[in-house]
């Protein structure tokens, strides 16, 4: 009888250790989120798995880091200084995105100009005290933002013309989500998203190995999306004029300005979304798009189909894909493949 | 007859000072509905030292008297589905010629059942089968614990009543 | 003290119908997703898990207070006497629920269901 009992009570601790054992196996994909205000926008950063929580907490504490390095308009930055300065050594940070900024503009063709701070300054995008330049004014400060006069070599970099400045706005949330995942890849996080501000970009495939879905958002109405995207291991960033904006005397004025004109760029789009490994082209890119126009975009992409792939919303309320996505977007509207 | 009734009427007042007892003791497993059920103890004794429909009026007597004192119609259904499934279990499995233990065991184990099922209707929702595992074995090893309990009782209360016969 | 045959069939069958429960329910163990909030049955609202929110419910029964806070969800006040359900402390995976029982109230967490599930807004 004795033995009987303790037979039991062995079944018993068996079980109890055998239902342990499950729940600390599922545990190991557990998300660890992090939630913080930096680089004037809300951020969402999540990593999967037991060395998720490591990871998200050197995500948020590079975001701050890189958000001192890059912010043009905090006077401790080093583009600030650079910019009043006319010369700067820059860490190794500031560097790599000055020149991936400088790689996307000569891209673009100067569609993306990471030197249209006085112009943007004028149109109060930097301070938001916004008003409407007078012609004049943006003919005199678009002299001011000519990216050739920016030099870059090694660290050292230079601006060659008084008053060009340099605003690395467009493309530092891209750069800081590719470091994000570099972060992540050091960590072991085999499945991680990081959300800045709509900025999106996923390592790897979900926990349960199937693709993130990724909605662009349908600026038209609140909530809604323009369609959702099945992606892994790539940034998805939206460019477009709703973001930011102010309106004076019954006209909108957004702050995606082209660099051609110097007024925001009106080219037919409502929103450019890129879709792309590395955050920063993706960044930039969006940027460029949106102000190349729908004609022209589809042209860039041809040229750099390898590199990236886009899906544009017009006016006409149409999207337009790239090729390369056009199996793994699903959207209710009319869609347009590019190939 | 007066005998039997008084008789009852102890078991009764028993069974509810044990629910009181037990609803004294800041036992909280985390897991809603796992508790020792002390309570059964009585019932079991019951089910042996007196007959069948006895020990039902005493395990419903303390369902009900407990509701009102301190519950409410809710935890009333609750307990009463937990209690009625129980009991009949145990009287089966009485007949079936399991020991004290087995039946403590699977009276444990129904009562649990029933309750759950309880709360599925009251809350309209599958959500709580999550806990049955769970309430399963919790109700194994609490009508484990409870059916050595209960055999011991019984040991000494036929020797009580042995003497008294003898007397 | 004597147990018998039969009682070891009854423990038996006890043990495994409650694995055949942990295995069952361990396969729909996955990292959730969402959070469901149904009130006597009825749905009372759907919330991402992803995103921390405080979501107050009152209804005929009584209030209680949801809170979903770095992907995991729990009650974080409720008005009901026996209070179990805010004892029953966060809940993360799919499957697990908080239950309110006086106020019919269930907390489930539920794993993305493909399609319908965003994990994040490109903007």
């Amino acid at each position: 009888m004795i033995r009987l009992c303790k037979i039991f009570s062995i079944l018993i601790i068996v079980l109890c250790l055998f239902s342990g054992c499950v729940q600390v196996g599922s545990a190991d994909d557990s998300p660890h989120i992090r939630n913080f205000f930096a680089m004037d926008t809300y951020m969402t950063v999540t990593a999967y798995g037991e060395n998720g929580k490591a990871a998200v907490q050197a995500a948020e504490d590079r975001v701050y880091e890189l958000d001192a390095l890059l912010n043009a308009e905090s006077r401790d930055s080093e583009i600030y200084s650079l910019n009043e300065n006319g010369t700067a050594t820059l860490s190794d940070d500031t560097a790599s995105v000055l020149k991936s900024a400088l790689y996307c503009c000569e891209l673009t063709d100067g569609a993306f100009n990471p030197a249209m701070h006085p112009v943007m300054r004028l149109w109060g995008f930097t301070s938001g005290k916004y008003n409407v330049p007078s012609n004049e004014s943006i003919k005199e400060a678009l002299k001011l933002t000519k990216p050739s006069k920016i030099s870059l070599k090694e660290n050292k970099a230079t601006i060659n013309l008084k008053g060009t400045e340099i605003d690395l706005g467009g493309i530092a949330k891209g750069y800081t989500s590719s470091e994000i995942m570099q972060i992540f890849k050091y960590n072991k996080v085999k499945s991680g998203i990081v959300n800045l501000g709509g900025n999106v970009q996923t390592v790897g495939l979900k926990p349960d190995g199937s693709d993130w879905s990724v909605a662009i958002d349908n600026p038209d109405s609140d909530g809604s999306y323009l369609g959702v995207l099945k992606t892994h291991d790539k940034a998805v960033i939206t460019s477009g004029g709703y973001e930011r904006n102010f309106k004076k005397n019954g006209m909108t004025y957004h702050h995606i300005i082209d660099p051609t004109t110097g007024y925001p760029a009106e080219n037919g789009l409502v929103s450019a979304t890129v879709v792309a490994e590395d955050g920063a082209l993706a960044d930039a890119l969006s940027t460029a798009l949106f102000v190349m126009g729908e004609k022209k975009s589809e042209n860039f992409w041809r040229n750099n189909k390898e590199n990236f792939d886009f899906i544009l919303y017009t006016e006409q309320r149409k999207i337009i894909a790239s090729d390369g996505i056009k199996d793994s977007f699903k959207t209710e509207l009319e869609m347009k493949v590019i190939s | 007859m007066t005998k039997r009734i008084a008789k009852t009427g102890l078991f009764v007042a028993l069974a509810m000072i044990f629910s009181y007892i037990e609803a004294l003791i800041p036992l909280n497993f985390g897991i809603p509905g796992v508790k020792l059920g002390i309570a059964n103890i009585v019932v079991v004794a019951a089910l042996y030292q007196l007959n069948i429909p006895e020990a039902a009026g005493i395990s419903f007597l303390r369902i009900l008297l407990m509701g009102i004192l301190f519950g409410n119609i809710v935890s009333l259904a609750y307990s009463f589905s937990g209690g009625v499934l129980s009991f009949l279990g145990m009287v089966i499995c009485k007949k079936l010629k399991l020991s004290v233990i087995g039946v403590s065991i699977v009276g444990g184990v129904l009562h649990n059942v029933g309750q759950l099922t309880a709360a599925a209707f009251i809350l309209q929702s599958a959500a709580i089968t999550y806990y049955f595992p769970v309430l399963l074995v919790s109700g194994l090893v609490t009508g484990f614990l409870i059916g050595i309990v209960s055999y011991r009782v019984n040991k000494s209360l036929d020797k009580l009543s042995q003497k008294h016969t003898d007397n | 003290m004597k147990m018998n045959k039969r009682d070891f069939i009854a423990i038996a069958v006890v043990l495994v119908l409650s694995a055949a429960g942990f295995l069952f329910l361990n396969t729909k163990h996955a990292q959730g997703s969402r959070v469901v909030i149904t009130v006597g049955g009825s749905e009372y609202g759907t919330y991402p898990l992803a995103s921390d929110k405080v979501i107050e419910i009152k209804s005929e029964n009584g209030s209680n207070t949801v809170a979903i806070e770095n992907g995991s969800v729990y009650m974080k006040d409720a008005d009901c006497p026996d209070r179990y359900c805010v004892k029953q402390g966060r809940i993360t995976d799919s499957g697990d629920s908080v239950i309110c029982l006086p106020h019919k109230l269930v907390v489930e967490v539920c794993a993305s269901d493909g399609e319908n599930t965003i994990d994040a807004v490109a903007k």
